[in-house]
């Protein structure tokens, strides 16, 4: 292309104030991450008054002493740890299950259901019905109502029904002539060939059940039952109220020498199977999105 | 028709009718797997989709939890009459679309301009390495945003300092009823705009390179480029996404609204999503809630629609 015609003065300076507009924002983007795991590490007091930026301050394992100790954290980690893996395998599941069928040309209702799924995309369900349904299957305060709820996401039934109709029909074919069932071709034959689908939809599941928030909230009553979202926001709320009273002048005791700390350790520690996760997931989120995007 | 005029045609026709039955009914033998395949996900279906949906005609009920759907007494209109009485629909109405407005006017251009942006990289590692921090923070939780959002906008915060390194005095912006809808709007940009460029850094690279080499034949510079060729071509693009967003911004997210919520916001942040929650969820007056689950519905397919007539007159929309 730059053989053609030589990039301009005027355009060569444009491509480095690019680079560097697009670096500053990068860099805005990571500061808070940042900021919050340098303040994981403080001291409490520096932390309070502001001195942290991207390196702890005062270094100090208090914020992470807390995660280590506190039981209910622990519990909700892993019933979040729980939700993932059992949602994550029950949705692929249901989902293939589901996705097979309607990726065949000769299944007859293959349309109509399509159709159904494509509306309940489009219309969302309203709320209180949505509750007071789940309500009368009998499902409240019970953690697997959080997966029940999430076998299906239209979206990402789509995404699959798609992918299987791109495979080649040969295979199959040929095993409906040796006397295979469609069970078995799924099984056996599509579902082996169907490994790049299947880990996008699995980021995309798992992100969704660690990221759950009104569900839990809306279903679940039990502390020990919550998972580590419902978690975090407590202690958000907690510190938050706390801030006020240090705003109000009220004397700032040794509770809340290290709030800041704490709640940061805590805010990490429950995003870190994203973020330990996420350099190796790349590739799989960027081909999910444009799968999503072919017949979304 | 029939050129074979040895052969009568009488006997011919009752095989001619009783084939495709024949053949339809072994491939329903044969695929008879689909149809068990097909059952768990249509009970699913009917169970998490179709009766909640049903669920609506609760909104013409005076819904009593004791009696249930079938027996609670059936009242008309009646909600929506109050509905249209009562102060607090209109303020979570206006704080509704205040948001849905603000969240498309700046919302929806910024991965636009960041994709822009980033397909004029060179460099490819450089283009990699954005990505993915750009990326990372649409796999964050709304809570974790909050919370990163809450160190940001402390009162000790960086944003303070900064504030008071130019003189100003230092608020507790999360608290101010001002900011609440600036908030709101970032942290959406903070998530969601890096990973939207995906989709038209994807559109972009299906551009017909031969168009470039031609606009620069002609002379076009770097600007031009970009301005007469790649922003046309991922119009139809954008604009697709542009109804989809509308769709879906009257229920604009629980969770994106409620972590941000604080008692001294209310005022400005309490949108529908977190109204219908708390009225009804909480307090339990279900029917009311589900009468503004079904107006806001309303009010997001009529937007799509109009946006949609107007995308058809200039020769786009989806249906």
């Amino acid at each position: 292309m730059s053989t053609l015609q030589r990039d301009s003065r005027t355009e060569r300076a444009f491509l480095l104030m690019n680079e560097i507009m697009l670096g500053l924002i990068a860099l805005v983007m990571l500061y808070p991450l940042v900021h919050t795991l340098a303040v994981s590490f403080s001291a409490g007091p520096a932390a309070e008054a502001g001195r942290v930026y991207i390196w702890p301050v005062g270094f100090q394992t208090t914020g992470w002493r807390f995660v280590v100790q506190d039981r209910m954290l622990h519990r909700a980690f892993l019933n979040s740890v729980y939700i993932s893996v059992v949602g994550v395998a029950g949705s692929l599941a249901f989902t293939a299950l589901f996705a097979y069928p309607l990726s065949r040309s000769y299944f007859t209702p293959r349309k109509a259901i399509s159709l159904i799924v494509v509306i309940s995309l489009v219309i969302r369900y309203p709320l209180i019905p949505y509750f007071l349904s789940i309500r009368s299957y009998g499902l409240m305060n019970n953690i697997n109502v959080l997966i029940y709820t999430h076998l299906v996401i239209e979206f990402n039934l789509i995404i699959m029904r798609t992918f299987f109709q791109g495979l080649p029909d040969e295979l199959e074919e040929a095993a409906l002539m040796e006397g295979a069932n469609h069970f078995h071709i799924l099984t056996r034959i599509v579902l082996p060939l169907s490994k790049p689908v299947l880990a996008t939809l699995a980021l995309f599941f798992a992100v969704q059940y660690w990221n759950m928030f009104l569900h839990p909230l809306m279903f679940l009553r039990d502390a020990d039952l919550m998972p580590i979202q419902i978690r975090l926001r407590q202690f958000i709320a907690q510190s938050a109220a706390l801030q006020e009273t240090v705003e109000a002048g009220v004397g700032r005791g040794s509770a809340q020498l290290n709030r800041r700390t704490i709640e940061a350790a805590v805010t990490i520690f429950a995003t870190l199977p994203i973020l330990m996760l996420y350099p190796f997931l790349q590739r799989h989120f960027v081909k999910g999105a444009l799968l999503g995007s072919v017949k979304g | 028709m029939s050129t074979n005029v040895g052969t009568p045609t009488v006997p011919l026709q009752p095989v001619r009718t009783r084939r495709p039955r024949k053949r339809r009914s072994t491939t329903m033998r044969k695929h008879r797997m689909l149809y068990f395949m097909v059952i768990p996900g249509l009970v699913w279906f009917i169970m998490f989709r179709a009766i909640p949906m049903g669920g609506i005609l609760i909104a013409f009920q005076d819904y009593n939890i004791f009696r249930g759907f079938l027996e609670s007494e059936w009242v008309g209109l009646k909600h929506f009459r109050y509905l249209f009485q009562y102060q607090d629909f209109y303020r979570v109405f206006y704080n509704s679309m205040i948001i849905a407005i603000q969240e498309i006017l700046i919302g929806f251009p910024a991965p636009i301009i960041l994709a822009l942006a980033l397909n004029e990289v060179r460099r490819s590692a450089v283009k990699r390495s954005l990505q993915t921090v750009l990326y990372l923070p649409y796999f964050f939780s709304w809570v974790m945003i909050a919370a990163l959002f809450f160190q940001i906008f402390s009162m000790n915060g960086i944003v303070n300092q900064i504030i008071s390194a130019f003189g100003g005095d230092r608020v507790l912006l999360v608290q101010r009823e001002w900011f609440f809808r600036p908030m709101i709007i970032i942290s959406g940009l903070y998530r969601n705009s890096g990973y939207g460029t995906i989709i038209y850094l994807a559109a972009i690279a299906g551009i017909d390179p031969q168009l470039y080499e031609a606009a620069m034949i002609d002379g076009a510079n770097r600007f031009q480029r970009i301005l007469l060729i790649t922003v046309p071509s991922i119009l139809p693009t954008a604009l697709v996404l542009l109804l989809l967003r509308i769709g879906g911004l009257m229920n604009f997210g629980f969770d994106r609204i409620y972590n941000f919520l604080t008692p001294m916001t209310f005022g400005v942040g309490d949108v529908f999503d977190t109204y219908v929650f708390r009225v009804g969820l909480t307090e339990g007056q279900y029917s009311l809630t589900t009468a503004i689950g079904l107006f806001q519905g309303f009010v997001a397919f009529g937007m799509v629609w109009v946006v949609n007539q107007m995308m058809r007159r200039q020769g786009g929309g989806l249906w």
